[in-house]
């Protein structure tokens, strides 16, 4: 069965992770734990790229989900990058959108944590 | 007295409405559960109304009462009713009495669980009308005293409305709802509605739209029905049921117990091809039997089973149930002449192709619209379907010989001794051609059945290479070659085959199949594989040219799916040329004669039985049919990635751009997750792919407990959030992603739990843009 995999890269106030291949329920929990500890490591904001997670499924979204809900608690923030089509798609039909903010790349992303959050 | 064992009640019950003997009905138990269950969901108010549609003589109403009388005694959740529109009925004033008059003695006679008063149906309208006054319900005196002032006024509109709504009604005035079943509901557009000014669409639509009492509409034209109704209530409102042919097995059931009950001689080696030229409608098995009952003929030879036939149609109960239907569609003996030629110019053609409205003006002689007219009139008694610009023939094969017949005595004057004689010759040629063709069926089969079970074992190469098989092998006894094949290293590794399909265009004489998997079962982009397979049934040696066709056939059907690794492998009863052999193996294609495939099929085990059985083994999975795709998937964490990546290609060979291949893997996964979840343990999830013209349809069925997509509430972000909720609980997103990815998901019970459709339609953004056109011109 396809192995999933996880990079993180730590800078100065941002985690990015990379999580690769399929998010299911083990998947998702390995995200939401690298995404704890850096929390712990007094990380608030957490870039998600998602240009290597070939497949998503509704299960591992609910580890997301945990991940959305605990960043908004600590007053981080998070966004997501490198979605394809389909994913994108999902998570506007399921509201997960309303959430988080959602960029091109890694780099949009970067930029948009120098900006200010508006409270919706 | 009829026992309701065989619908599951442990008692035993007055049977209402005058169904049939329990032994004489078998193999529809499925259809009869999931009507009364969608009797027992109109309790909640979910159900939507639904369509029945079956051809004549498939059972339908015979489905229908059953469902009837179990709802009727198993349950006290929802007031059945179940009424059958009469060939009689034609005019307005009987119409809506009997229907107001029949609606009385139902609904009060489940109140009371009164079975003689369900059962008089000859009871005077009268005296059913007066029935409502005796049950104390002010709301249903009203509705009498309302109907019977609509007559006095003859306020015909108030008349129909007050009788058709009259389960509405009830449901809104009552704790219960009600459940209606309306057999023959074509029927209705016979009414004489001269005069009136009212639509039976407007009549329908309010009470259908409502959900609140839901109905079950049965007819044998799914086109009539639209026609009356309109095509917007169908799909958004009514959901639809077809009821198929018996299946192959309680078929021959049938058949072989009415022998034996009528005391008729039969082979049961014939079996196979009577019910298939009976097309497996009960009717049509059981009138044959009959017949041979009274003339004394045995059905111990094809010649007899023909002869009987051919009388039948022409004397017997056949020609006299669709001499009926004829007479009753076209009441006016004049429409019946060219009614006939209409018929004939249809059931000529064995390909069953459509003729444009504009030729049967040249056959008739008629103006459009009379002719138009008949036409709409044999449409609503099942004989033919109209399309926009054209007419259908219907499939039916027993009325298109009745036809034939009919047409041949009543319109070209011959004899019926001369009609018989050339139907029982075509017939008994037809059933050599289906005896050919149920050889090449089983062959396949079995091919079908090897090649699911390849799963990266290591074979003897030479087992693929008829040539050097040959030239080693020549004048063994098959004991000592599958002993000397043993014997050699298996270095080959086969690949891990996920999904087996019938190649629709290749040529009749060989069966062609396509096998989805992966190389050495890693499920990784660039380790997907297609083995295309070719088996030539007939003695004589493949041929160069027969060769370099196949290699066509493969890039054609290979091409879209934009794989690279393509394995080819031909089968040949009769060898191969060397100059075939030599394109093959130019090709680098894999070439095996039968005793190669004898071998291999040894190796896995497979006999035709199993063969069938394996085939058989989910129950919409019947076997090769062409262009479909079938799928078998353990209940292992992540086999849906491989369900989704087998049906993406499959997707993608249809079609559909990247965009709707996602949203369809999306749902596969989805649908896959939610069958593991509410399968029984140790099962296998079965999955079955149906590429059309119009629509990409996937049946993901799972054994266990029957999942209720109805009783799922719709999920919210903001209420998964928060408030210490657990990972669980921000779960339950399955059945909406699949809704809204999807075009239509539709969960339904099957024979040992439960089956969901994802369609998805060809839209035109849903389709793959065609290429770019390249200005060649010069400028």
């Amino acid at each position: 069965m396809p192995n999933f995999e996880i990079e993180t890269q730590r800078e100065v106030d941002v985690m990015i992770v990379r999580p690769g291949g399929y998010i299911n329920d083990q998947g998702g929990m390995r995200l939401r734990e690298e995404c704890e500890t850096a929390l712990a490591e007094n990380l608030r904001n957490i870039i998600i790229d998602f240009h290597t997670s070939e497949h998503i499924n509704s299960v591992g979204i609910a580890s997301i989900i945990a991940i959305i809900e605990r960043i908004d608690e600590l007053g981080g923030r998070l966004i997501f990058t490198g979605l394809s089509a389909t994913v994108r798609e999902v998570f506007e039909i399921m509201g997960i959108t309303r959430h988080v903010s959602v960029t091109e790349d890694a780099e949009a992303a970067r930029s948009l944590l120098t900006t200010p959050d508006i409270p919706s | 007295m009829w026992l309701g064992q065989c619908q599951g009640m442990s008692t035993e019950h007055q049977p209402l409405l005058a169904i049939g003997p329990d032994e004489g009905f078998v193999g529809r138990r499925q259809e009869i559960d999931q009507i009364y269950r969608f009797g027992l969901e109109a309790a909640g108010a979910r159900r939507h109304s639904t369509l029945v549609v079956g051809r004549r003589g498939i059972g339908k109403s015979e489905i229908l009462r059953r469902a009837y009388n179990r709802l009727f005694w198993n349950q006290s959740r929802v007031v059945p009713l179940c009424l059958t529109l009469t060939r009689e009925t034609r005019e307005v004033v009987p119409f809506a009495r009997q229907w107001l008059a029949t609606f009385l003695r139902q609904f009060i006679g489940f109140q009371r669980r009164d079975a003689a008063l369900v059962n008089d149906e000859a009871m005077p309208s009268r005296r059913a009308l007066r029935l409502a006054h005796e049950f104390n319900h002010p709301w249903l005196a009203q509705l009498v005293e309302n109907f019977e002032e609509s007559l006095r006024d003859e306020d015909w509109v108030s008349l129909l409305r007050n009788s058709v709504a009259a389960p509405l009604l009830a449901s809104r005035n009552m704790a219960l709802p009600v459940f209606t079943i309306v057999d023959e509901f074509q029927r209705i557009g016979r009414l004489n509605l001269a005069g009136i000014p009212l639509t039976l669409e407007g009549q329908f639509e309010f009470i259908l739209r409502s959900h609140e009492a839901p109905h079950v509409l049965a007819g044998s034209s799914l086109r009539a029905i639209e026609r009356l109704l309109g095509p917007g209530l169908i799909g958004r409102h009514i959901e639809r049921m077809r009821i198929d042919p018996l299946p192959e097995r309680p078929a021959l059931r049938l058949w072989e117990g009415r022998c034996r009950r009528l005391d008729v001689d039969f082979d049961s080696h014939l079996g196979v091809e009577v019910i298939e030229q009976l097309e497996r409608v009960p009717l049509y098995i059981e009138a044959l039997v009959r017949a041979a009952a009274q003339h004394g003929v045995g059905l111990t030879s094809l010649r007899n089973v023909q002869m009987v036939y051919a009388h039948d149609l022409l004397h017997g109960e056949i020609g006299a149930f669709w001499g009926a239907l004829f007479e009753e569609a076209l009441p006016d003996v004049s429409d019946r002449r060219p009614g006939l030629e209409i018929l004939s110019r249809l059931t000529v053609d064995p390909e069953l192709n459509p003729v444009p409205w504009r030729h049967l003006v040249g056959i008739t002689g008629l103006d459009p619209d009379r002719q138009q007219h008949i036409a709409e009139q044999l449409e609503q008694s099942g004989f033919l379907e109209i399309g926009h610009s054209q007419v259908y023939p219907t499939a039916d094969r027993v009325m298109r010989d009745w036809v034939r017949l009919i047409h041949g005595r009543e319109v070209r004057s011959e004899t019926p001794s001369a009609l018989r004689q050339g139907l029982v010759r075509d017939r008994l040629m037809w059933t050599s051609h289906l005896r050919h063709e149920r050889a090449q069926r089983q062959l396949g089969m079995k091919v079908e059945a090897l090649l699911a079970q390849w799963d990266c074992q290591l074979i003897p190469p030479e087992l693929f290479d008829a040539p050097s098989f040959r030239s080693e092998h020549e004048g063994q006894l098959f004991q000592v070659i599958c002993e000397a094949v043993e014997a050699k290293p298996a270095t080959l590794m086969l690949p891990q085959v996920v999904g087996v399909s019938a190649v629709t265009d290749a040529p009749p004489t060989a069966l062609t199949l396509m096998a989805f998997g992966f190389e050495e079962g890693r499920y990784a982009a660039g380790n997907e594989c297609v083995t295309v397979v070719q088996i030539h049934r007939g003695g004589e040696s493949v041929t160069a040219t027969a060769a370099e066709e196949f290699l066509a056939l493969v890039d054609r059907h290979t091409g879209p799916t934009g794989l690279e690794n393509i394995r080819r492998w031909v089968i040949a009863r009769g060898g191969f040329t060397e100059e075939a052999a030599e394109v093959l193996a130019a090709a680098e294609c894999w070439t095996s004669d039968f005793t190669q495939l004898q071998i291999l099929l040894r190796q896995f085990g497979i006999r035709t039985e199993q063969a069938v059985e394996q085939a058989g083994a989910m129950s919409f999975h019947g076997g090769l049919v062409s262009g479909e795709y079938a799928l078998t998937i353990p209940m292992e964490a992540d086999t849906e990635l491989v369900a989704a990546s087998a049906i993406d290609q499959i997707a993608a060979q249809a079609g559909f751009a990247e965009a709707a291949r996602g949203q369809i893997k999306m749902a596969v996964i989805e649908a896959c997750i939610n069958a593991r979840e509410h399968a029984r343990q140790g099962g296998s999830i079965g999955l079955l792919i149906r590429p059309s013209d119009t629509h990409l349809e996937i049946m993901v069925e799972n054994p266990g407990q029957v999942f209720d997509a109805e009783g799922v509430a719709q999920p919210v972000i903001e209420e998964k959030m928060g408030g210490g909720k657990g990972l669980r609980d921000k779960r339950g997103w399955g059945l909406k992603l699949m809704r809204s990815l999807m075009d239509e998901v539709i969960f339904e019970p099957c024979d040992d739990g439960t089956r969901v459709r994802l369609i998805k339609h060809r839209t035109p953004s849903a389709q793959t843009p065609p290429a770019p056109v390249i200005d060649v011109t010069e400028s």
